[in-house]
């Protein structure tokens, strides 16, 4: 009957059976039903409860309390002490529980018994036992090393401490993150000019907030939200330049629709006016920047009326609100994630430099109202906590999608999404054959066809997961993942974070089914590669504690505190040093410069502009009610939002014979989709946009499958070659950098 | 409604809480549609269904092995398939651990009883209810049997056998089904001739 799983409290019901006197059903019959036990007081007890805990929705990790009830969570509510959610969360936060009880969950680990995969194949699942996945993983991995090395294994996850040490103990240097396709063109800058990447946008306290493209109230970003609300009944002046009218926009006081990919020549032309005015905060600049003298001749050539041919905003516009932006303090420029300065275009670092610029020309880098690093505990690695007593293998330095050849990358070891298919399909500059993954979807990859066939192709796939997505549907073996309510720990406040704070998550159901943490499962597979040495001594609670000890707590401590959190509000104080080689801020960035990069932001245009074959820009967003692929199946938001829409000006849409609802066929130079029509005013003619996480093709997300299209069968991926061509010290993907052409399907 | 007479109950619900609870194992599953002598005393429907399970578990074992794990994981482990749990037959919500599960669990508590722990199922999931139903009637708890019956068993399992008749590509999977709903039919004609 069921495994036996050493550790975790589980018995096989036949052991059970053998040891209970107090089994009373099954003892006299030749069966075993399933068992009971007279109840014990704990169980009369707990009635009603509420357990501290922290959404993971996002990284902003909104603590939360979950109500539970005769053993079920009937709701959660944010946590009021919590700086990030301050007693509320967001409309995916709230449904955290509707995830771990999907009734589509991965229940067992499971191997699959169809050799034939791919949209349409029905894997052939059985289930097995976790011993059995576990020397399935090993020898998947073991004939991947003997034929090929250990660099023909690669990890397909978000950096992950057992699991990079598993990685490097493999010797393998292929772990593959998706950070490329999300922000990492404007964190390279701000860890250039600054030293570190402000993810708080102290939006609370702003006068004039300036988007360019950014949208998280629209997405549903709680603290963002609640922040710019904030912000507006505090008399703020919001201004939002994006090519469609955002929700963001649409509670602003001024939308500016320019023209996709050029709110660099925006951004540089707003620098002139400030620089030539003497707008900028005179004090700040002084006394925290260095190269002010550079950026002004870098942008004498910028005036408005340049920036007006590129931007299809009028000058008089453009110096209007760099003359707002200038004058107003505290000014912000909020940045996260997939904005303007995302990885959308191949000029969008740039942008992030010439947006960083304006900051500090205002003062506001770290400041009250502005950008602001946020301010978190400092704690030991598990390496000084768990040191290897046996030196790791050797490693190659030439990785599988070439992240050695960006110089600002290279350190953190996160891959690059957008390279990595046809690394994988070329067996350039080296094969790779076994895979692990972990809680990514194939469609979040630039050119997902391209990269199922790269899954497809390889020898042997494992991945670990809580929902069937579609790279479920490609692996040999499936590995169930507990769920975030199921477990314990705690998280630091990142995106909201005045003070350091940490927030406790105690499990608020018990373990559903045969899953089981991330942490357990790659120690399980080390050992049954024999590499078990590498992970001696290790326990999750023995991790806990020793972080918990060096800022000045324990676990007894952080779980008997009466509001789930540790961390004494503490006053702000701004920086006045900076992590770079001046300590200032630098305007013109040393780091850049000496690694081959423009030190000053100068104008680039985007890679592809319309054609004949391809007119429109193409844009992508989210729906507040989705968080990327992960919510789709989730009944009562797909009740809300069934499914993403081609979103079209009706001008053009009547151009092309296209009415509302109208299915039509979206094609770029990677592939096409075809998607329902939506008019809408509120969006350039020269434009068309999706939402991200649709077009689900794995049957087994019995609610998600069949909605929509997936914008990422259109967006191009990259040779090595093609990546470093676009000269982006980020490695920014260029999600949106292509246009497509639409007819009538 | 005698309380100790047909054994065959606790041996019939004690098997069937195994068979749901996890693959069939196909030699136990002939030697349950086998045991006449332990059944003799059912009503002539639940024979019945044994002898039509006893009909399909002839055959090659290893196979039949083979062929009950990929069903089973089709059945109860990918989506689209079965979910045999009250709280997705009578939850509102559309999900696990719905309104049901916790009515379920307060049942068991006011009995004085909770599944063991280390169970997989949750405790509305099909094998557990079953289980329970072999629990309460081995220990002669005939009022709350036939309570928990109307209350929760009744109210989804024969929709859900219907369900599992439908989809299933078994005849193992049928055989079973078809002895629930016998099961259950005559439970239902107990309480209605109680009422």
């Amino acid at each position: 009957m069921e495994t036996r799983h050493p550790g975790d409290g589980r018995v096989s019901r036949r052991t059970f059976l053998k040891g209970s006197a107090a089994t009373v059903a099954g003892a006299a019959l030749p069966w075993l039903p399933v068992p009971f036990v007279a109840a014990s007081a704990a169980d009369a007890a707990s009635n009603e409860e509420e357990i501290f805990g922290f959404c993971d929705v996002c990284s902003a990790a909104c603590a939360l309390i979950a109500h539970v009830r005769n053993g079920r969570i009937v709701r959660l509510s944010g946590n009021p002490d919590c700086q990030v959610a301050r007693g509320k969360l967001c409309v995916k936060g709230y449904g955290g529980h509707r995830f771990t009880y999907d009734p589509d969950r991965l229940k067992h680990p499971m191997k699959r018994t169809n050799p034939e995969k791919g949209p349409g194949e029905d894997p052939g699942w059985v289930k097995i036992a976790w011993d059995e996945a576990y020397q399935l993983v090993a020898a998947g991995f073991g004939d991947a090393i003997r034929k090929h090395g250990p660099e023909s294994i690669a990890f397909f996850m978000r950096s992950h401490d057992y699991a990079d040490r598993l990685l490097r103990a493999i010797g393998s240097p292929n772990r593959i993150q998706h950070e490329s396709t999300c922000y990492t063109p404007r964190e390279v800058i701000w860890r250039a000019c600054t030293g570190a990447f402000p993810w708080m946008i102290d939006l609370g306290p702003a006068k004039y907030i300036l988007s360019f493209g950014w949208d998280q109230p629209a997405k549903a970003k709680n603290h963002q939200a609640r922040e710019f609300i904030k912000a507006l009944e505090n008399g703020a002046k919001a201004v939002v330049v994006d090519p469609r009218y955002s929700g963001t926009a649409s509670l602003s006081h001024e939308w500016i629709p320019i023209r996709p990919g050029t709110d660099l020549a925006f951004c540089l032309a707003m620098i002139h006016v400030i620089i030539k005015e003497g707008l900028y905060d005179r004090e700040f600049v002084a006394n925290f920047t260095e190269g002010l003298d550079d950026i002004a001749s870098a942008v004498r050539q910028y005036t408005p009326a340049w920036a007006s041919a590129i931007t299809d905003v009028p000058a008089e516009t453009i110096t209007r609100i760099a003359r707002e932006f200038g004058t107003a303090r505290p000014a912000c420029i909020p940045m996260h994630k997939r904005d303007a300065s995302g990885p959308n275009y191949a000029n969008s670092w740039r942008l992030a430099h010439a947006q960083l610029v304006l900051c500090a020309l205002v003062g506001s880098i770290d400041r009250p109202g502005g950008p602001v690093f946020q301010r978190t505990f400092s704690m030991p690695s598990f390496s000084a906590v768990f040191p290897v007593t046996e030196p790791f293998p050797a490693v190659r330095k030439d990785r599988a999608d070439g992240l050695e050849k960006f110089p600002l990358m290279a350190s953190g070891g996160r891959g690059n999404f957008a390279t990595i298919a046809n690394a994988m399909l070329t067996g350039k500059p080296y094969p790779i054959k076994a895979g692990l993954v972990r809680k990514y979807n194939v469609l979040a990859f630039p050119n997902a066809p391209r990269m199922t066939e790269a899954f497809k192709a390889l020898d042997f796939l494992a991945v670990v997961d809580v929902l069937p997505t579609e790279i479920v549907q490609l692996a040999d073996v499936v590995l169930p993942e507990t769920t975030t309510l199921e477990s314990r720990g705690f998280g630091p406040r990142s995106y909201h974070a005045h003070y350091p704070q940490i927030a406790l998550r105690l499990p608020a159901s018990k373990v559903l089914y045969e899953t089981k943490g991330f942490g357990s499962i790659v120690m399980d597979i080390a050992k049954a590669m024999g590499l078990g040495k590498y992970f001696e001594g290790v326990s999750s609670t023995k991790w806990d504690e020793a972080r918990l000890n060096a800022i000045g707590t324990t676990w007894q401590e952080l779980a008997a505190s009466p509001n789930g959190l540790f961390g004494e509000v503490r006053p702000f104080t701004p920086r006045t040093k900076f992590s770079t080689p001046s300590g200032k801020v630098e305007l013109k960035s040393s780091v850049l410069e000496n690694n081959g990069y423009d030190a000053v932001p100068v104008w680039k245009p985007k890679r592809e502009e319309p054609s004949t074959k391809y007119p429109f820009y193409f844009l992508i967003t989210r729906p507040p009610m989705h968080r990327m692929t992960t919510s789709q199946n989730d009944a009562r938001l797909i009740e809300v939002y069934p499914e993403n829409f081609l979103d079209i000006h009706p001008e053009t849409a009547a151009g092309l014979g296209l009415k509302d609802g109208d299915l039509a066929t979206v094609e770029s130079r990677a592939g096409s989709i075809k998607i329902k029509v939506r008019l809408t005013q509120g969006i350039r003619p020269d434009c068309v946009c999706t939402d991200h996480g649709f077009g689900r093709w794995a049957r087994q997300l019995t609610v998600a499958y069949r909605r929509g299209a997936n914008d990422g069968d259109l967006i191009p991926d990259m040779t090595i070659e093609e990546s470093l061509a676009i000269g982006d010290p980020g490695l920014g993907a260029c999600m949106t950098d292509f246009c497509v052409s639409v007819k009538k399907a | 409604m005698s309380p100790s007479s047909p054994t065959w109950k606790s041996h019939a619900l004690g098997y069937l809480s195994e068979a749901f609870s996890d693959v069939i194992d196909p030699q136990r599953y002939s030697a349950f549609s086998t045991s006449t002598l332990a059944m003799r005393e059912a009503p002539s429907p639940v024979m019945q269904a044994l002898e039509a399970m006893a009909g399909i578990s002839t055959g090659a074992v290893d196979k039949a092995r083979e062929e009950l794990q990929l069903e089973y994981a089709r059945l109860f482990l990918t989506p689209g398939g079965l979910y045999p749990y009250e709280s997705m037959y009578l939850g509102k919500e559309g999900h696990l651990m719905d309104e049901p599960y916790e009515q379920v669990r307060r049942f068991y508590l006011e009995q004085g009883t909770a599944v063991a722990p280390g169970q997989l199922h949750p405790e509305d999931h099909l094998a557990v209810e079953l289980g329970f139903l072999a629990h309460l009637w081995s220990q002669d708890q005939v009022e709350a049997y036939y309570r928990f019956c109307r209350q929760h068993v009744l109210a989804w399992v024969p929709r859900c056998m219907e369900d599992l008749k439908a989809k299933t590509r078994s005849g193992w999977y049928q055989a079973l089904a078809d002895l629930v709903l016998a099961v259950l039919e005559i439970e239902a004609g107990t309480l209605l001739e109680v009422s």
